[in-house]
């Protein structure tokens, strides 16, 4: 879609504030102010994760029926693993697997069909994964449904682990610590270590604060009945799993995590995937805070709507702003190089090309005993979390995503932002 | 009712990052520390040299004297030189300290060294080149500076006897003042050298190279 005039008009702005910034406050300063909200955000996680004790898994008093439900759309090289090991999760009662073929064009049907023991739900047209959801939640016979990717292999114990945590009649969702599965690449590895940080400390503590923000796509097990009460998956909204989620809670239902059920799911395997991915996923979370915003601060969603939404947000768009203030010094320091090579040669100077010095600033220690210190203390309990050890060959992607990844993740935000600013069309 | 979790969270950031704003402060005063000893041996320096003077009118062998003096000034000027890019560093690294008392006593000193060669020049009957040199050290950048400058550096590593002296003309020194009303300087960059010849902005080397007599 072509670039509009307001994207336009709201690039050249991010600029013109950047370079006011730095005109005024000088460039450390903002950092140092963007950093204190660092600061301030990582500070709260470690309060709330200190405050409140990570729960065992309860001892539930019954064990509903669950109804697994796969959303299958061209699959073939992942469904057959998914759907046999959901098949084998451990469950003390009744597990029925309910999978939608969403009009695939590959052999992803053949394959379902020699899966013993499952109920297919075969579409003609392909209507996307919230709308197969829907419609397998009207034959679904479960109290529960869980609801499982089709490029995601649960582990055994996965439901097992996941279902205590329907305490009482309030929770809505449970979700799951997910993992890549079988990171081979050092990319799956550096997005497996960032799964593990994400739902592993973050979404934990989330769930502790009853403000989890997302009900993530791979596996989630939910109330069917919540479900249905706030009317199920929105089937026009390109993070669904985050819609669903916020839907919940401002329907007054909670969102549990449990650590303790792993699931591993397939990760984009190229740069060109993961932006994909990430530009959905980010222009989803940028939509839905938006389409939310009464959640915003309001008195009845406790740390939802007063910390995790807004201070997420406010960050990653922090995040973008110091790509902003950074692209603005570089590009000063362009045209004065430029300056300098022009008045070189106005005397017939040879001068070879000039890079002015690269100065790291001090106010630079502050930026980084902030952020290492947060990630490394979120690192360390995550991994506890997720029960698995800090092993030397974790060491080179944990070191890419404290120098580059962050930069990476800074600039899908950019991108997602302007193109939902630019209300650009959506490709999954 | 605020939740006590916001409290502990600010209470925390407030603390964590006046500590971490110590660290910097004694990591940057430790830096500025070892340009203020550096400064002071340039002080140093040049009332040693002047006490050499004071001893010269009663020595005997005056050219051994001298040699000293000229190997002082020689290493002194070369220290100083390399000074500056070691102030601009810190100064553009270092966060919150005022550095204006910093660079003005560095500037003094340099200006010291400045009527040292010049005292020597005419006592010692050396053939020190002399090159004051004005540029502006804040905004709006100054590009022509950065190449007048390295044209300095050349000419300086190609004849041994030239000594530059940079001066900020934006600092409020009072002598930067004085000298540039004594020169009419009013622009930058610009230059004097030894004493007469002015250049109003920027010059190249050839246009310099005839106004020094080049040795070694």
């Amino acid at each position: 879609m072509a670039l509009k005039a307001k994207t336009l008009m709201a690039f050249l702005a991010f600029i013109l504030i950047s370079a006011i910034a730095i005109e005024v406050f000088t460039i450390y300063w903002v950092v140092v102010a963007i950093t204190l909200v660092f600061l301030f955000t990582g500070s709260m996680f470690f309060f709330a994760y200190l405050e409140t004790e990570v729960p065992e898994i309860p001892k539930p008093r019954k064990w509903p029926a669950v109804s697994v439900i796969i959303p299958c759309y061209n699959s073939e090289s992942t469904i057959n693993k998914c759907v046999e090991s959901a098949k084998a999760m451990k469950y003390n009662s009744k597990v029925e697997v309910i999978v939608i073929n969403d009009a695939s064009t590959d052999s992803s049907l053949e394959i379902l069909k020699g899966i013993p023991g499952i109920k297919i739900i075969d579409k003609k047209k392909n209507e996307g994964k919230a709308a197969g959801i829907n419609s397998a939640l009207k034959i679904a016979k479960g109290e529960l449904v869980c609801c499982i990717d089709s490029d995601t292999y649960p582990s055994m114990d996965a439901l097992q682990n996941a279902v205590p945590f329907f305490t009482d009649e309030t929770v809505g969702a449970v979700t799951c610590l997910i993992l890549a599965n079988e990171p081979k690449t050092f990319f799956g590895h550096m997005q497996n270590l960032e799964y593990m940080l994400g739902f592993g400390f973050y979404q934990t503590t989330l769930s502790l604060m009853d403000a989890a923000m997302i009900t993530p796509g791979p596996m989630c097990v939910y109330s069917k009945k919540a479900l249905l009460k706030v009317g199920g998956y929105d089937e026009h909204n390109i993070t669904e799993d985050m819609e669903i989620a916020l839907r919940l809670q401002k329907n007054s239902y909670k969102i549990k995590a449990s650590h303790y059920a792993k699931v591993y799911t397939v990760v984009p395997g190229t740069i060109k995937q993961w932006i994909r991915q990430r530009l959905r996923w980010y222009r989803g979370k940028i939509y839905n805070t938006l389409k939310y915003r009464e959640l915003l601060f309001s008195r009845q969603h406790g740390f939802l709507g007063n910390f995790s939404l807004p201070f997420t947000f406010m960050l990653e768009m922090g995040s973008v702003f110091i790509l902003f203030l950074v692209a603005v010094m570089l590009l000063e320091s362009l045209v004065f190089v430029v300056q300098v090579m022009l008045s070189a040669m106005s005397i017939n100077y040879s001068l070879a090309l000039y890079l002015p010095p690269v100065i790291i600033h001090s106010s630079a220690i502050f930026f980084f005993a902030t952020t290492l210190s947060t990630f490394g203390l979120a690192m360390a309990v995550s991994f506890d979390l997720a029960k698995e050890k800090f092993r030397l060959k974790d060491i080179p992607p944990t070191v890419f995503i404290i120098l580059f990844y962050g930069i990476m993740v800074a600039l899908m935000w950019l991108m997602s932002l302007f193109k939902e600013i630019n209300r650009s069309d959506y490709t999954w | 009712m605020v939740n006590k979790i916001y409290l502990k969270a600010v209470a925390f950031s407030i603390v964590f990052a006046l500590a971490v704003f110590f660290i910097i402060n004694q990591l940057d005063a430790a830096s500025i520390g070892r340009l203020e000893s550096k400064i002071t041996d340039s002080q140093l320096s040049v009332q040693e040299s002047n006490l050499f003077f004071e001893i010269l009118s009663e020595a005997s062998d005056k050219e051994k004297v001298c040699e000293i003096i000229q190997q002082k000034i020689d290493s002194q000027s070369m220290k100083n030189a390399g000074l500056i890019d070691a102030i601009d560093q810190a100064e553009k690294s270092i966060f919150i300290v005022d550095f204006t008392g910093l660079k003005k006593s560095y500037f003094l000193s340099n200006a010291e060294l400045f009527f040292l060669i010049k005292k020597s020049n005419e006592v010692c009957n050396e053939n020190n080149q002399t090159i004051l040199y004005f540029y502006r050290d804040a905004k709006p950048l100054c590009s022509d500076c950065i190449v007048q400058g390295k044209i300095l550096d050349e000419i300086r590593a190609k004849c041994g006897n030239v000594k530059t002296f940079a001066f900020p003309i934006d600092l409020d020194l009072g002598f930067v003042e004085l000298f540039k009303t004594l020169y009419g300087i009013d622009t930058v960059p610009s230059m004097v050298i030894n004493e007469k010849n002015v250049f109003n902005g920027l010059a190249s080397e050839q246009e310099i190279m005839p106004k020094i007599q080049c040795g070694t």
